[in-house]
């Protein structure tokens, strides 16, 4: 093929594509990059360099195309980065490309060539998009906030008059204290003083309880997950509805089943579901007068098969009409009289659980009523799915996969932010050995970081089960007590690679997960 | 950055004069221009920046407006001329360049000069002779095959 034939192909190309000799004097520009740089064949003839042509955006400072240079030297295709560069004629206009260069050696006759992948419109849209999301997130959590104030608004009532009671016995004590101290007290007063005074505190103690509950509440929410205890996250709420439930004479029975309850939640934003729904509930019970009275119960459940967590809000009240069935998940759709509901409070629910890979769908009660039931993913899968995608955003870096085991959620949050921190691991918490085997293949696991006794089985058995596997994770053990006789058990398990004395200092974690990694054994 | 897209609009019974104005990009409302004309002639005059998003809602425009109305371009800019050689869609059987912008040059102060020509005046693919106000001839700055491309499509 003749130059003259390549050129002619190169101009029908859609993207730019520049020649130019080794000193960077443009020596041929296709039609695309004549387009978009503004070349014409009179520059051209006039000999353009390169630095004539491109600058860094709002300057005059020239680009540098070390590409070229590299090409060169290597003798093989460079690819640039993203890089961002303007035109000299229009310094305020710029683009942004990705560069592929190669240098095309023949007879003493180095030609280099320059193609010009054009991202700008990608990138600008991509600005856009990352925007609007942004105002989106902005805007939903806004709503949210709002959604919490309202709920505030419309427990003023029944909280005024249970921080009321309180606050008139502890005025009440002190006053019967101030009579009794003044002038003297005599010695045998002491005794009712003191009672005064205890009775005015526990008093001013449970509006204290009743505000930090409120405070919990309220607390603008942050995207932050972390470990929970849905158990004791739901007996808060019970606490902090405490008012409202005895205001309209209903009876909520925690049901919990025995099992650790643990989510991958952010606490906050689950608080205000478990709220809502409940609230839901009891204004749905404000309509009738069962015979068995109003009673709501709040079951907390484990799919042992699945991994899968249940939350579910029972009433007896007088269900969802056939015909509301549909909406109740689109916002602004309320069925209760104007001023008494946002018609929000679902859609938020819906959308909070949603973004933790969950669910929620109402069934009837059987016998009458409405179940509201929320389904979570374990938090084996959730902190995976969470960690991976998060780590897939920074980094083209395969995610090193640790999986921890520890019945305590406190234990989880604290080896997950030290572990988090590393860009390149991808945290897995668990709470049930059984849990964690059944993902250690499905996630194809890195490394178990177990506790050695952990309820149901020790992490030396469980370490034992993956000896034979050759596909087997590493096992790192940990222990706080006193372990010679375990560390015994553990002599000849070639997929044990460390052991951790705790309470173990981070940096410390973090070598013997690496260390691990290269194959050696820390202890 | 480039402004705002913008349509001013002028009726005259079944035809519709719009001049356009700004960035046709990925912002740009194309919706403002109304179908159910016969007549569509766009001024592309203040146009000053195309990108592929605008290009693919201009030829969504097309689209709309159907294959029976008769299109006219009028005073396209450069890059409207080079977007159009690039893209196929931008013109179709119904419509028509009533004149457009090229690009000269000016030895004698050194200047680049857009020069409004018919497209009745290129003749076999050449670029009619200019000349500046001293009346010095004004050197093309464009390959004409290049520039020109549109014409032998149509």
């Amino acid at each position: 093929m003749s130059l003259d034939q390549f050129e002619s192909l190169l101009n029908l190309l859609h993207e730019p594509i520049l020649i130019c000799s080794k000193d960077k004097k443009i020596t041929y520009v296709n039609y695309a990059a004549a387009t978009f740089f503004q070349i014409s064949p009179r520059m051209l003839r006039s000999g353009l360099d390169l630095k004539h042509i491109f600058v860094l955006p709002g300057t005059e400072q020239s680009f540098n195309f070390d590409i070229l240079d590299e090409s060169l030297k290597t003798n093989d295709p460079q690819v640039s980065g993203e890089i961002h560069l303007a035109l000299a004629k229009f310094p305020d206009i710029s683009f942004f490309f990705v560069l592929k260069a190669f240098t095309s050696s023949s007879e003493n006759n180095d030609k280099q060539v320059i193609c010009f992948r054009d991202l700008t419109v990608e990138k600008n849209l991509y600005n856009k998009y990352k925007n609007q999301i942004k105002e989106l997130e902005e805007g939903h959590a806004q709503i949210i906030q709002a959604d919490k104030l309202a709920t505030i608004g419309e427990m003023t009532a029944s909280l005024s008059h249970e921080i009321s009671n309180p606050l008139t016995i502890a005025a009440g004590n002190i006053e019967v204290a101030l009579a009794l101290l003044d002038p003297t007290p005599e010695l045998s007063q002491i005794d009712i003083v003191t009672k005064c005074v205890r009775d005015a505190n526990e008093s001013l103690s449970v509006i204290g309880h009743i505000l930090s509950d409120l405070k919990g509440f309220l607390h603008k929410s942050e995207e932050k997950r972390e470990y929970v205890d849905l158990k004791i996250l739901a007996q808060d709420i019970i606490s902090l509805l405490g008012p409202e439930i005895r205001q309209n004479k209903v009876s909520l029975q925690p049901k919990f089943s025995d099992t650790e309850i643990v989510a991958f939640i952010n606490p906050t934003k689950i608080r205000q579901v478990m709220m809502n729904l409940i609230k839901n509930a009891i204004d749905a019970l404000a309509e009738v007068q069962p015979k068995e009275g109003r009673k709501i119960f709040l079951h907390l459940e484990k799919d042992q098969s699945l991994g899968h967590l249940f939350l579910k809000v029972v009433d007896n009240g007088p269900g969802i009409p056939e015909k509301s069935r549909e909406q109740i998940f689109v916002p602004f759709y309320t069925t209760k009289k104007i001023g008494e509901g946002t018609g929000l409070g679902l859609p938020i629910c819906q959308k909070i659980v949603t973004a933790f890979g969950g669910k929620i769908w109402p069934e009837e009660t059987p016998g009458g009523g409405c179940t509201f039931i929320v389904q979570f993913p374990g938090i084996e899968v959730s902190a995976y799915s969470y960690n991976e995608r998060y780590l897939s955003g920074l980094s083209d870096k395969q995610g090193i996969k640790i999986l921890v085991i520890n019945d305590e959620p406190q234990v989880l949050n604290v080896l997950n932010h030290m572990i988090g921190r590393q860009e390149d691991f991808v945290f897995i918490g668990s709470t049930s050995v059984a849990d964690a085997e059944k993902i250690i293949e499905k996630f194809d696991v890195d490394i178990v970081l177990t506790d050695i006794k952990i309820p149901s089985r020790s992490g030396i058995e469980m370490a034992k089960s993956f000896s034979n596997n050759p596909q087997s994770p590493k096992f790192i053990l940990m222990s706080g007590g006193v372990v010679e006789e375990e560390m015994k058990k553990i002599h000849g398990l070639k997929n044990v690679a460390g052991f951790l004395q705790k309470p173990f200092e981070e940096s410390i974690l973090i070598d013997t997960l690496r260390s691990a990694l290269k194959g050696g054994r820390q202890s | 950055m480039a402004g705002n897209f913008q349509v001013k609009s002028q009726i005259e019974g079944k035809k519709i004069n719009a001049e356009l104005s700004g960035a046709i990009n990925e912002d740009a409302s194309l919706e403002q221009i109304p179908s159910g004309f016969e007549q569509y002639v766009f001024d592309f005059n203040n146009v000053n920046l195309i990108n592929s998003c605008g290009i693919r809602d201009w030829i969504g425009l097309l689209d709309r407006l159907g294959s029976n109305v008769k299109i006219t371009y009028k005073r396209c800019p450069q890059i409207i001329i080079e977007q159009i050689n690039m893209v196929k869609g931008f013109i179709r059987p119904n419509t028509s360049i009533e004149n457009f912008y090229a690009p000269y040059f000016d030895p004698e102060p050194d200047q680049e000069i857009k020069v409004l020509i018919k497209t009745s005046d290129i003749q076999n693919g050449k670029a009619p002779a200019m000349k500046n106000g001293k009346g010095e001839p004004l050197e093309f700055d464009a390959i004409e095959d290049q520039y020109f491309f549109f014409l032998k499509n149509k």
